[in-house]
């Protein structure tokens, strides 16, 4: 029992470190996404909105599985208009919102 | 009568192998084989012979729908249960999944402190593990 307190206390540190590494990293990443997003909104070619959505659906997995819960919601969200424009909606402006939202860590 | 001993996790995102193999391997104990794409998990699969294969769904070139069918292709690999992990899960996918033949699926993003037993719930419930 002890050594299984041990195990997720030693896990817990761990996990922390990488939370800080990924929350160092995460800024880069946004910043692709964000260059992603309007080449798709300027260039309106299905390959560069594919590309958009692919990023947007990485970063929702990866920054909630980090702990960064709402930068992952806003992500997740914009994947969602994403794919509502390429299905042929207009959704750029909630597309655009919920990028901000992402910077601004979901708020 | 098994247990999860050996998990071969595979994702093209390296910031996802990163988490998921702590977490499997700190607060599960399992041992923990990656692979960065379908067809590494192809091959270690085959090597590895894993009690256990969380695969992502979402892969550039050969996705995890692909890699899920051609591991059932394989004699070697045919066996090997396989979890599907995926950022995008709606109730009917989940269906289709189950229906392939997936034990089980997980949804992205995960709590790294609950995974393994996440895992294990599956597996057991599938009739992998323990009974």
């Amino acid at each position: 029992m002890t050594s299984e307190i041990q195990d997720r206390s030693r896990a817990r540190t761990k996990l922390s470190e990488l939370r800080g590494r990924f929350g160092e990293r995460l800024g880069g990443r946004l910043d692709e996404l964000e260059t992603l997003v309007k080449r798709a909104h300027c260039e309106r070619s299905p390959g560069a909105l594919a590309e958009a959505i692919n990023a947007a659906h990485r970063l929702a997995g990866t920054a909630g599985s980090y702990g960064f819960v709402e930068q992952g919601e806003a992500a997740a969200g914009l994947e969602r208009s994403l794919r509502r424009i390429a299905g042929g909606q207009d959704e750029w402006e909630a597309a655009l919102g919920a990028l901000s939202r992402a910077r601004l860590g979901g708020k | 009568m098994s247990e999860i001993r050996k998990v071969l996790l595979v994702d093209d995102d390296e910031d996802i192998r990163v988490i998921g193999e702590m977490a499997l391997q700190e607060v599960g104990g399992f041992g923990v084989v990656l692979a960065s794409s379908g067809a590494e998990a192809l091959e270690l699969a085959a090597q590895e012979q894993p009690d256990v294969i969380m695969l992502d769904v979402m892969m550039p070139q050969m996705d995890g729908l692909e890699t899920f069918r051609r591991l059932n292709e394989q004699p070697a690999t045919a066996a090997l249960p396989v979890v599907f992990v995926t950022a995008k899960v709606q109730r009917h996918e989940v269906q289709r999944y189950l229906e392939m033949g997936a034990i089980g699926v997980i949804c992205k993003p995960f709590d790294p402190m609950g995974l393994p037993a996440e895992l294990t719930a599956i597996f057991e419930r599938a009739g992998q593990g323990k009974g």
